[in-house]
């Protein structure tokens, strides 16, 4: 399937990648390993899986506000999501990827359609997610 | 729902990098949050207090950032910041180990490097002259921003570490929610019918339920106008609990209604309390004004402590204390101050080593149970001085 989705952009920037899909909140502070990029929270469905250039869909942050310095972090480390998308985001998430330059939209229609793997292109300006 | 926030001219090259990467980061939060809150443009505001100072709560992530940030970036309006996990005038005071200290100073290097006013508490209009009334603020720290909308009238909403930064450096903040007269008009009353409601800790027990059960402003029907010390706690406990950010005290509002009686007081302090009797005294949660401090020594004059008694304040007022004699009191009777430092964000009540923290604050004693690992005893003020100082 091909097609492009309408979003709200929150985060400027426009990239690209796999992904990687969540169904339920992340906490980044103690969720998320900033020096490897990798799920570390064991209670949580992707425990083990690497967020590094995915497009990261999950619904919103959980947990500590700190949260917005690990996405800092990551992007420092070189181990950051290339996109994120949410179901409907909030202030962990929009202020970290601002400060990380990590293009961010919420709000996608028809989020429904985008499987696991699919190649999609994120433009956090403009608002919408290209899936080719 | 605003679908374009619009720019400036200068915000638009700002954020394009024309004026150095301080300026452009602080743009890109400001246009994401405002995305965030269906912000139709950025305004002036006339001061910023920040959170996210202590150790404790930044951590060493927040560190990093901070000292990357605040290489080429300096406050543009006043700026008062939040309490730091140690003293940073006297960091080496209770043993705290040196990497915690070394941590610490660097932190507030950066924000000395940044041009705040060195204020160091989470009670900024006791330590600074606050802005005009109806004057729009960008303030972090929950137990302040509530304070400022409801009491100070001023118009903020809750800002984070990382918005209230962006704002202090450009002097703006997104035109979204409380900033709006139309958000500020409550969507819920709590009705309160209890016996009349005094003290600090009572109002904390109010607020405590009422931010649980109100999303957005509230009013707070049943009431007297809180005393200021009522007041602080009152904020502190509603932004603890939830997301709300102001609240009026009003008798006549046309909104849905929700009672607060004798049984959720009980409740809600049932919930707050865990222990009949604590070994340490901690006050100053949010942190103590002169007032209270006049108000402690009143009452602890010529008597002795029989426990161990921590008293939290800016440095600030500490001086004020000292030069009134309220402190030397208070530090007569056995009691000591620490300045400048966080009740709950700090280790120095871990380096305590004691099991139960008796306290008059909703907010410290919810945080001290799960960030300290100890129990609270939950008591009104003069009650626990009159048990533990004759």
């Amino acid at each position: 399937m091909r097609g492009v989705f309408r979003a709200r952009g929150l985060v400027n920037g426009l990239e690209w990648g796999e992904a990687l899909i969540s169904s339920s909140p992340i906490s980044f502070l103690g969720g998320v390993n900033p020096e490897d990029g990798k799920i570390i929270d064991k209670s949580h469905e992707l425990f083990g899986s690497s967020i590094h250039k995915k497009v990261f869909i999950f619904p919103h942050s959980i947990g500590s506000s700190v949260g917005a310095y690990v996405i800092y972090k990551l992007k420092k480390r070189d181990k950051a999501p290339s996109a994120i998308i949410n179901l409907r985001s909030d202030m962990i998430t929009v202020s970290g990827c601002a400060i990380a330059h990590i293009p961010l939209v919420d709000m996608v229609e028809g989020l429904s359609l985008i499987k696991e793997g699919d190649d999609l292109i994120v433009n956090g300006r403009d608002g919408f997610v290209i899936l080719y | 729902m605003v679908i374009y926030l619009y720019l400036t001219n200068y915000e638009e090259r700002a954020l394009d990098g024309e004026y150095g990467e301080a300026l452009e980061m602080a743009y890109r939060i400001l246009l994401s949050v405002g995305r965030l809150t269906d912000a139709s443009h950025l305004i002036e505001i006339s001061s910023a207090h920040l959170s996210g100072v202590s150790y404790s709560t930044i951590g060493e992530h927040g560190r990093e950032f901070l000292e990357g940030f605040s290489l080429n970036a300096k406050v543009t309006i006043p700026t008062t910041v939040n309490p730091a996990g140690i003293d940073p005038k006297n960091p080496s005071n209770f043993n705290i180990h040196e990497d915690y200290i070394l941590e610490q100073m660097k932190i507030v290097r950066s924000y000395k490097k940044l041009g705040v006013a060195e204020s160091f508490t989470c009670t900024p209009y006791e330590v600074v002259h606050p802005p005009p009334k109806g004057g729009h603020v960008s303030w972090a720290e929950s137990s302040a921003s509530i304070y400022a909308n409801s009491i100070l009238d001023l118009r903020t909403n809750r800002e984070s570490a990382l918005s209230a930064l962006a704002s202090a450096v450009t002097g703006k903040t997104p035109y979204s929610e409380l900033h709006i007269e139309e958000f500020r008009k409550p969507s819920l009353s709590i009705l309160v019918d209890t016996h009349e409601l005094s003290g600090s800790m009572k109002f904390g027990l109010l607020g405590y339920f009422a931010g649980k059960m109100a999303r957005g402003p509230m009013a707070l029907q049943g009431i007297k106008s809180p005393t200021s010390s009522e007041a602080k706690a009152l904020c502190a406990a509603i932004g603890t609990s939830g997301a709300a950010g102001m609240f009026l005290i009003k008798d006549k509002v046309d909104v849905e209604g929700v009672k607060f009686d004798r049984g959720d007081l009980e409740k809600t302090y049932d919930e707050l309390n865990d222990a009949e009797e604590g070994d340490v005294i901690v006050l100053g949660c949010p942190h103590l004004g002169l007032n209270e401090i006049h108000d402690i020594s009143d009452s602890v004059e010529g008597k002795k402590f029989k426990k161990r008694c921590l008293l939290f304040c800016s440095g600030r007022v500490y001086e004020e204390a000292k030069l009134k004699g309220y402190a030397d009191k208070i530090e007569g009777a056995g009691a000591d101050f620490i300045c400048n430092t966080c009740a709950v964000f700090t280790p120095i009540i871990s380096h305590l080593e004691v099991d139960v923290i008796t306290t008059n604050s909703c907010k410290a004693a919810h945080y001290l149970k799960r960030t300290q690992n100890v129990k609270v005893s939950l008591k009104e003020t003069h009650e626990m001085l009159k048990e533990v100082c004759g």
